[in-house]
């Protein structure tokens, strides 16, 4: 089976080279872009199943970056990974239509079982079977 | 009534589906449910430690708070999403439940204070005490004496509160401060430590916006044009914290002084920055105070060349009997006296007029401390013979008690007042707070017995910085560093009476230094906080020795050899535990716990069959986690009772043992389609759960029904006659028969024994983090004080096993959640032999001794099971 692929977005550098290199060991298929903009642009030629979406970044920031994936991309995933433990932000985000909102730091065992639900669930919506 | 409408309307509303779209539409359904499950499991856990938190026994910071708060938030809403996306949306009046809990916990933890009026400095002529919110209260009481008593104080203006949401704001500080401290998993002083430090770094390389360096160049500039150009000021904090007596932040943020024009916006920032300095940092989380209530407004003054200075108390600070006015004084700038690095010489004098000195003490003093007109503040030594003398004459110390009796009477409060002597002679005010006077003499009135004294006096003298006397072992600090290790329980012995010693306030039980006085900061947390400090005792690190117990008799001045266990003392040390937690209790951290608890974790939906278990009655989250996994279970018990769907149809266990179980499967729980679709024999169940507690259920023969005497027998025959809902012709949901709902990593086993109910869920897989158990036993058929006691044997079993237990009444609710897979499994099996093995005790119950001697045999049995 195709391993699954998962955009990252968060300005953090650092970051984004630690989880991704602890999520391609499990297995995945990791893109990892500083900010909205990048993600917008990786997402045409990265089909990503799902996207891991910081929401404090410069630029565009994750919220709209998760309404335009939604409107041009609605199959696509996405789970917000943030440090702003913030419930209005999180309830607005849900209600964007993101798959999840967890908190960093988040342990890398959490974060695989979301994104293999999210993954099953694009899997579910798209009437494969697995 | 008419029929019930099926939970999952897809099975009979689309007969035209065929069975491969069937099984795809349930597996869907079934991973709604799964993630309903897990969300329900998250969401509880959180609400957990927030109840934990809520006992009040250690410390709390609001970033905890917050995220527990958010994270019960997400997982609340993803429950209900998933129950409207099994059901059809029949339940989407929960989203507006959702939100009116939501809006009414917000306010507790988000703060929306309208400051964009405000001016970004206020000049020193313009301050008094009711502009405390914009200019702190450091600068607002120098504003306020100024005006109000015609007191000195420096030339200078403040950069408000305004200014500095501005800085944290407008440059995106304060995002990225409040996700390090969100993300950190900070739990020893080194990661705090480095915690802060990173903080501070951030805060120092992020540049001041525009209209904020201009305005304070303009307020620097008004005070070269009042002084002289080219003035060095002095850059403190003054916090706008709302002042409260026993209060003191003291020394907990850094000041800069000899601070010129072209190092104006650093020195800001350095003061900023200090907010996250590991004192400050862990004074707020000792003290419950939220880091959004501590605004840094920075006071720029102008420095005054002193001849001498010091503190001065209105009375006595560690002795409420004493109402004399206390003076310390060094010659030069006070700086050694806060940093407790020097000692001091102390001027007692009478409140009552005229005022007159009636102590004088003293000592050899080495060193003052000078600044050059460019601010640089340099050591310089002093003979022998100077340092003999005192500091300050006695006229300037009769002004000076006067002056300080006079904001005393002002302020209505015993007052804490640092001051400046300049070269003309006039006294100079850098600032006021109050305090709060502390007795001597401690409130469970040791006995004076000597015999029950420590052993031989190790050392003696020194001054009470703080009263009390406490034990343990010593621990000496040379540098910084050192104190990251600091153990609980242990007398900090140091050299010098520093600042930076107040981050292990919280966990010392006394404190000794060679040097310092009772001025100094370090003498005035450590009263805040209570623990017992003698300071001046020299040779204090060369004479005691790392690990050695002693004991510090702070009011009588004494070190004594080995540890004290008197009774006494116990309930000292309990009394201060207890004040320890209602002081916890009384911070506004905690005050924010409580303000979104209540919205939070209190159960109002108690029973699935109520008329009243519907959405409009969730007042809380819990009451909303309860609504949905009831529905959602039930919607999937329904699916599996549902004659027409016969592939996920319900089907009677096969197998030895002489009961009756009914198993639906969910998805994988069968190794493969039973040919029959009554039946299902237990070889074929691959359902991890259920085999563990199946396991646990089979392990150990019942006995049958424990012996009943009369008394048990005629509880029943009159509890049953008096309970209708115990009528087993009465069926609700689960009642007539036991059944298990399965997959392979999930098993709900709904039970019902006679006259009472369990229910177990457990989801067993290779991810520790998902795994969890959910018990729930209620009911019974003896009268209410032995099912009460049945419940209270079995929650008392199953916490001794690991599990986080409620009791309320006869029921016991026991949660266990994230271990691995194998402990897990012998923790499910436990939960499969109590489903058995206490029936009918609640007939047997005669209060503690039968619950004892029934846990004894329990616990013998179930540790054959792990």
């Amino acid at each position: 089976m195709e391993p699954s692929k998962i955009l990252l977005v968060d300005d953090e550098r650092g970051y984004i080279d630690s989880l991704s290199g602890r999520l391609v060991i499990r297995g995945f298929d990791v893109r990892g872009v500083e900010d909205g903009f990048k993600a917008i642009e990786a997402l045409k030629d990265f089909r990503a199943d799902v996207v891991l979406l910081d929401v404090v970044m410069p630029g565009k920031d994750g919220v709209q970056t998760l309404r335009e994936i939604k409107q041009n991309y609605p199959n696509i995933e996405v789970i917000i990974l943030t440090g702003n433990a913030d419930a209005q932000t999180a309830i607005n985000v849900m209600e964007l239509g993101a798959f999840d909102y967890l908190l960093k730091p988040v342990g890398v065992d959490h974060l695989v079982c979301r994104l293999n639900d999210a993954c099953k669930k694009k899997m579910l919506l798209l009437k494969k079977v697995y | 009534m008419g029929p019930k409408k099926p939970f999952f309307s897809f099975v009979k509303k689309k007969p035209q589906k065929n069975t491969e779209e069937l099984r795809h539409e349930f597996k869907k359904r079934y991973h709604h449910f799964k993630l309903l499950l897990l969300a329900n499991s998250n969401a509880l856990n959180a609400m957990t430690e927030m109840e934990e938190a809520h006992q009040g026994e250690r410390p709390l910071r609001l970033s905890f708070i917050r995220s527990r708060c958010t994270t019960i938030a997400t997982n609340v809403y993803l429950m209900i999403k998933n129950l409207n996306a099994l059901s059809g949306d029949k339940y989407t009046r929960l989203y507006e439940k959702f939100k009116e809990i939501q809006s009414s916990i917000s306010p507790f933890l988000v703060r929306h204070e309208p400051l964009k009026d405000q001016p970004l400095i206020l000049s020193m002529e313009k301050l008094n005490k009711t502009l405390a919110d914009h200019s702190g209260n450091k600068m607002a009481n120098l504003g306020e004496i100024r005006s109000r008593l015609g007191i000195a104080v420096p030339e200078g203006f403040v950069v408000t509160s305004r200014a500095y949401r501005a800085f944290m704001d407008d440059t995106g500080l304060k995002s990225a401060i409040y996700e390090s401290l969100q993300m950190a998993e900070a739990e020893s002083f080194e990661d705090y430590d480095n915690l802060c430090r990173e903080i501070r770094r951030v805060v120092l390389k992020t540049d001041l916006p525009d209209a904020l360096k201009n305005a304070i160049t303009e307020g620097y500039s008004a005070v070269e044009k009042k002084l002289v150009a080219g003035v060095p000021v002095a850059m403190r904090s003054s916090s706008s914290l709302p002042e409260l007596a026993g209060r003191s932040f003291a020394g907990q943020y850094h000041t800069v002084l000899g601070v010129t024009q072209e190092h104006l916006f650093q020195a800001y920032k350095e003061v900023v920055a200090s907010k996250y300095s590991l004192p400050a940092m862990m004074y707020r989380i000792n003290r419950g105070i939220r880091e959004d209530d501590v605004t840094m407004c920075v006071g720029c003054m102008a420095m005054v060349s002193a001849e001498a200075g010091g503190v001065a108390y209105s009375k006595n600070p560690v002795d409420a009997q004493d109402d004399n006015v206390m003076i310390h004084s060094v010659f030069g700038h006070p700086k050694c006296i806060m940093d407790g690095t020097d000692t001091a010489d102390l001027l007692v004098v009478t409140r009552e007029t005229p005022l007159r000195i009636v102590k004088r003490d003293i000592p050899l003093k080495t060193r003052e401390i000078k600044f050059n007109p460019a601010g640089l503040l340099s050591e310089v030594g002093i003979n022998e013979e100077r340092g003999l003398k005192a500091s300050l004459s006695d006229e300037k110390a009769l002004e000076l008690a006067a002056l300080v009796l006079k904001i005393e009477d002002y302020y209505k409060t015993a007052q804490d007042v640092e001051w400046v002597l300049t070269r003309e002679g006039k006294i100079i005010v850098v600032q006021c707070r109050p305090i709060v006077q502390i007795s001597l003499k401690d409130p469970v009135n040791i006995e004076e017995d000597d015999h029950t004294r420590p052993h031989g006096i190790l050392m003696s003298g020194g001054s009470t910085a703080s009263p009390g006397i406490a034990s343990g072992p010593v621990f000496v600090a040379r540098k910084e560093k050192d104190i990251l290790n600091f153990p609980q329980g242990a007398v900090l012995v140091a050299e010098q009476s520093l600042p930076y010693w107040a981050i292990v306030l919280n966990r010392a039980s006394a404190v000794i230094a060679e040097s310092g006085n009772i001025a100094g900061h370090l003498a005035t947390v450590a009263r805040e906080f209570n623990v017992p400090a003698l300071f001046g005792l020299k040779d204090a690190t060369k004479i005691l020795k790392n690990g050695e117990a002693i004991t510090v008799d702070a009011d009588r001045r004494q070190v004594c050899e080995g540890k004290i266990e008197r009774e006494s003392l116990n309930r000292l040390k309990e009394s201060q535990e207890v004040s320890q937690r209602r002081y916890y209790k009384s911070t506004p951290v905690y005050a924010a716990l409580c303000g979104a608890i209540q919205h939070i974790t209190p159960l109002h939906l108690l029973d699935p069959d109520a008329i009243d278990f519907v959405p409009e009655k969730c007042t809380t989250f819990h009451d909303i986690t309860r609504f949905c996994h009831e529905k959602a279970s039930n919607g999937m018990f329904e699916t599996g009772t549902d004659k027409e769907f016969t592939e996920y149809q319900s089907r009677q266990l096969v197998c030895d043992i002489p009961m009756q179980f009914w198993v639906i499967d969910l998805d994988d729980g069968f190794r493969e389609r039973p040919a029959d679709n009554n039946f299902v024999k237990f070889e074929n169940i691959v359902s991890i759960p259920m085999l563990a507690i199946w396991a646990g259920m089979t392990a150990i023969p019942w006995k049958g029904s424990p012996p009943v005497n009369l008394k048990g027998f005629m509880s029943v025959i009159l509890g049953s006659m008096g309970d209708t809902s115990l009528d087993p012709s009465m069926p609700s949901r689960y009642a007539i028969k036991n059944y298990f709902m399965v997959s392979k990593n999930y098993c709900s086993l709904q039970s019902r024994f006679g006259y009472h109910f369990s229910s177990t869920e457990a989801i067993i897989g290779e991810n520790a983090f998902e795994n969890y158990i959910h018990f729930r036993f209620k009911g019974g058929a003896a009268d209410r004080r032995q099912r009460v006691d049945r419940a209270r044997l079995i929650a008392s079993v199953l916490e001794e096993m690991g599990f986080h237990t409620v009791l309320r009444g006869d029921s016991v609710d026991a949660r266990m959640k994230g271990h691995d897979p194998i402990f897990t499994e012998s923790r499910l099996r436990i939960i499969g032999y109590l489903t058995i093995h206490t029936r009918q005790l609640d007939m047997v119950m005669e209060g503690e001794e039968s619950i004892q001697i029934y846990k004894d045999k329990i616990i013998a049995d179930v540790l054959k099971l792990v």
